[in-house]
């Protein structure tokens, strides 16, 4: 995402859910206003119809605010952002047309402060530039229904005091508001650049650790059959008919562990630890991973992360049974163009590129936790946080004891990795591979 | 993306972006007074105006002040000077003959709700709201002296109260109730960490996969579809380097191409990769011709050279092993952004859908390493029409001056 678009929002999920009871308070004390100022200066209405509409106006306005910051409703798009916005002028506008040639101040009108107060309550949810031309784009409308209003009004001082005392009461907070979204947004880029810098440096410390690792692993898997075999071969210098057979056995054993592995993704290694942790605790389990076509190979590194925490979350919750976890990933068929053709001789590259179609993947877990529903959506809240950030569609079902988290990776192909080769083996729990293997170049 | 904010900073970091928030809502305010009295002072002019427009500025100035260096000294300057403003801004106002009916009005609000947003030095929920309750204290005590000196009937400022409740509702809210994901932050960096070193791991294994590939899988095919009898010349060779490759551990350092050897020398083509792993096709008896521009090889990286030569490498033994040719023809083309390589052969051919499940050469040891590095893989074939292998890598033309410095 750009700096320019970011939000707290989407950079800190954990610290917006915590600030999410900001949203009611704000909604309830602008409906309050409204309300009360609408009562107290009943005398000065010339239109109730109007002044009811103005009154419904702003609480749909508040209301979309409520709605908008839910949990369940991020990340805070610009379509409520504008529907707040349209709602809360709309009020303005009702209030003051309802009351016009009769008002008698400026300042005890619910419309300004209602709608610095709503365009404030959305500092942690949207990109400061948004939050401020909201502000001065209200304030345009405050100067042009207050300028006209001079007349009636009771206080005898220059025009321009009326409209800055409504310009005031929306730009004061909008531009906290503004200040606000600025700064913090500024704050958790520039700690995630010396995170990641630290977290680089750390795998990088690891590194050759980690190579070592690797060899080893090989290496060892090697000593038992393919090192004696092929030092006795060359020793003895001469090739049996039980040579060539043992060494085509040998071949085949050594290509399909080294295909399995080629074909694990970071689910399985996920998978993989968490059963590691599970049996640590004495309660050793079955975690299953369905990922036929492999699309966990094209998450970005957010989604991986999120989705490894909330895997994570789930087997270490308290009445989670662990046999019951299952991951999978389906999705839309792709779009890839047909498979090229044989030219008669070389061509130039590009006669691949084609249109790219959008890629949708869903993953559904699902996984056996008795426990009380609203404990459940409690535990989970901080994990589904972060998911909707980075997923799109998110989907919780809780029905003692089962539940079930959907959700949608939407990707463009045109910008994805050159990986959509299928691979050889579908992905089954680790080690447990079945055997249906369709499709393989030489 | 995901990243959010840890413990420890949370405090810190939200108390400065909440004093930035004051900031700027006293500065607005600030603007709104200033505004304010110059267009009342177009109007019958009071003595006070002046000095009030001063006072204006100056608590304009420290905010701006204390908004770059959040101190104790500038918070208690802004304080003492914001609550003389208040006095003298009030007094000012509200001393003008028959204008305002009481005290209660917005307009005199406005200093005293930029004196409640002195989002003062330190963090911590309870300083801000400490320093907020001054002003506030401060605030109102100027505004009622400055009232009863006034004509003007003293009405409790609404603005300025519901002002200060927000804000402390606020801050409070915002330093206590950060414990409910107190859990889950350090859990998810633990799985972005994880997810680091899973994709370093993951990256290492596909390679050390393809070398074991080159190794030791090729050598046991190559054993496999031997004749019984004494060992080939070619086979013993491959055996010997095997077996060495293997004992000496030095695809270590391919596995990790840090630790790699210095790039080529002078001649880009003799030093290539690509040449060398010809040069060793030809020592198993393969015919191979080559055309075309090879000086361009020298323009790749030692990475990509390397890749590429282990690739090319594998197509070779391809052709010795499936083919059923011992001759293979060898294209290097180059254009201004990428080098590519053309392996060709007249022999056997096949269909790439239908070849054995296992089989790791063209994908693994070609398509993964090639694409690894930005490049691209076509391959054409067809049973009894041979088999064609392009291999193209991003290797743009170098800036004359780069790799020309003399030693």
């Amino acid at each position: 995402m750009t700096a320019r678009r970011a939000t707290q929002q989407r950079l800190d999920p954990l610290g917006t859910l915590a600030a999410w009871p900001l949203a009611p308070a704000v909604a309830a004390i602008v409906l309050c206003n409204t309300v009360i100022a609408t009562v107290l200066q009943s005398d000065q209405v010339i239109s109730p119809l109007l002044a009811t509409l103005a009154v419904l106006a702003m609480a749909a306005a508040a209301g979309t605010l409520v709605i908008a910051t839910q949990p369940a409703f991020s990340p805070f798009g610009t379509r409520m952002h504008v529907a707040m916005l349209g709602f809360a002028v709309l009020g303005y506008l009702l209030e003051q047309v309802s009351r016009w040639g009769n008002n008698l101040l400026v300042q005890d009108d619910f419309g300004p402060v209602g709608i610095g107060l709503l365009l404030l309550a959305l500092a942690p949810y949207r990109p400061w530039r948004q939050i401020m031309g909201s502000g001065l784009l209200a304030s345009a409308v405050a100067v042009a229904v207050t300028v006209p209003q001079a007349p009636s009004f009771q206080i005898n001082v220059p025009v321009a005091v009326f409209a800055i005392v409504a310009v005031t009461q929306i730009l004061a907070p909008t531009a906290a508001g503004a200040a606000y979204s600025r700064r913090i947004v500024k704050s958790i880029l520039s700690w995630q650049t010396d995170a990641r810098r630290a977290m680089v440096a750390r795998t990088e410390e690891a590194r050759g650790q980690v190579a070592r690792a690797v060899v080893e692993q090989q290496v060892t898997a090697l000593k038992s059959g393919v090192i004696p075999f092929l030092s006795e071969l060359l020793e003895r210098g001469t090739v049996t008919a039980i040579d060539i057979a043992r060494a085509g056995q040998l071949a085949a054993d050594v290509r399909r562990s080294l295909v399995a592995e080629i074909d694990r993704t970071w689910l399985d290694s996920v998978a993989t630890r968490e059963r590691t942790a599970l049996a640590e605790r004495g309660t050793p389990g079955l975690l299953v991973v369905a990922d036929p076509e492999h699309r966990a190979t094209m998450f970005l590194a957010e989604q991986r992360a999120a989705t490894a925490a909330l895997i994570g979350a789930l087997c270490a919750a308290p009445g989670f049974d662990p046999h019951s976890l299952v991951v999978q990933i389906a999705g839309s068929a792709v779009l890839v163009p047909g498979a090229p053709s044989v030219p008669a001789g070389p061509t130039p590259l590009g006669q691949l590129a084609a249109a790219a179609p959008t890629q949708v993947d869903t993953i559904t877990i699902q996984a056996a936790l008795d426990l009380p529903p609203r404990r459940v959506r409690a535990l989970l809240r901080p994990y589904l946080g972060v998911i909707r950030v980075v997923f799109q569609n998110v989907r919780i079902t809780v029905r003692r004891p089962s539940l079930t988290i959907e959700f949608d990776g939407v990707r463009d192909t045109s910008q994805a990795p050159a990986s959509l080769e299928p691979l050889a083996t579908p992905a089954t729990p680790a080690g447990v591979r079945a055997h249906k293997a369709p499709r393989q170049v030489r | 993306m995901s990243l959010g904010l840890p413990g420890h900073l949370v405090q810190a970091t939200l108390s400065r972006a909440l004093a930035r928030a004051s900031h700027w809502y006293g500065l607005i305010c600030l603007i709104g007074a200033l505004v304010s009295v110059l267009a009342l002072s177009m109007f019958p002019v009071t003595d006070r105006l002046q000095i009030t427009i001063a006072a204006i500025l100056g608590m304009g100035a420290l905010l701006a002040l204390l908004a770059r260096w959040r101190t104790v000294p500038l918070t208690l300057a802004y304080l003492i000077l914001g609550a003389a403003c208040v006095y003298l801004y009030t007094s000012s106002i509200l001393g003008m003959p028959d204008v305002f009916p009481s005290s209660d009005m917005f307009l005199i609000a406005l200093p005293k709700m930029a004196l409640i947003m002195v989002g003062g030095a330190g963090s911590g929920a309870l300083i801000g709201v400490l320093w907020s309750t001054a002003g506030f204290v401060l605030a109102e005590a100027a505004a009622t002296l400055a009232v009863a000196q006034t004509t003007v009937p003293d009405r409790p400022d609404l603005f300025t109260i519901v002002t200060y409740l927000i804000l402390v509702g606020v801050m409070l809210l915002d330093g206590l109730t950060r414990r409910t994901g107190r859990a889950a932050q350090p859990a998810i960096h633990r799985a972005v960490q994880d997810d680091q070193s899973r994709i370093l791991r993951h990256d290492f294994d596909v390679r050390a996969i393809a070398l074991m590939h080159d190794t030791t899988l090729n050598q046991l095919v190559s054993v496999a579809r031997a004749k019984p009898g004494p060992l080939s010349r070619g086979l013993e060779a491959g055996l010997r380097e095997t077996l060495q490759t293997l004992a000496e551990r030095d695809w270590l350092t391919h596995v990790d191409e840090r630790t790699a050897a210095t790039p080529a020398g002078s001649d880009g083509w003799l030093a290539s990769a690509v040449f060398r792993a010809i040069d060793r096709s030809r020592d198993r008896g393969l015919v191979v011709d080559i055309t075309g521009d090879k000086d361009a090889l020298g323009r790749l990286d030692p990475e990509s050279d390397r890749e590429l030569g282990l690739a090319v490498q594998q197509c070779l033994v391809n052709v010795l092993l499936h083919a059923g040719i011992a001759t293979a023809e060898v294209v290097i083309d180059a254009d201004d952004q990428n080098v590519s390589v053309m392996v060709l052969d007249a022999g056997r051919g096949f269909m790439e859908a239908e070849t054995g499940s296992d089989r790791l050469g063209l994908r693994q040891s070609v398509r993964k390493r090639i694409e690894r590095l930005g490049g691209s893989v076509v391959v054409w074939s067809r049973p009894g029409a041979g088999t064609s292998v392009l291999l193209t890598l991003p290797a743009p033309v170098a800036a004359p001056a780069s790799g020309e410095v003399a030693p």
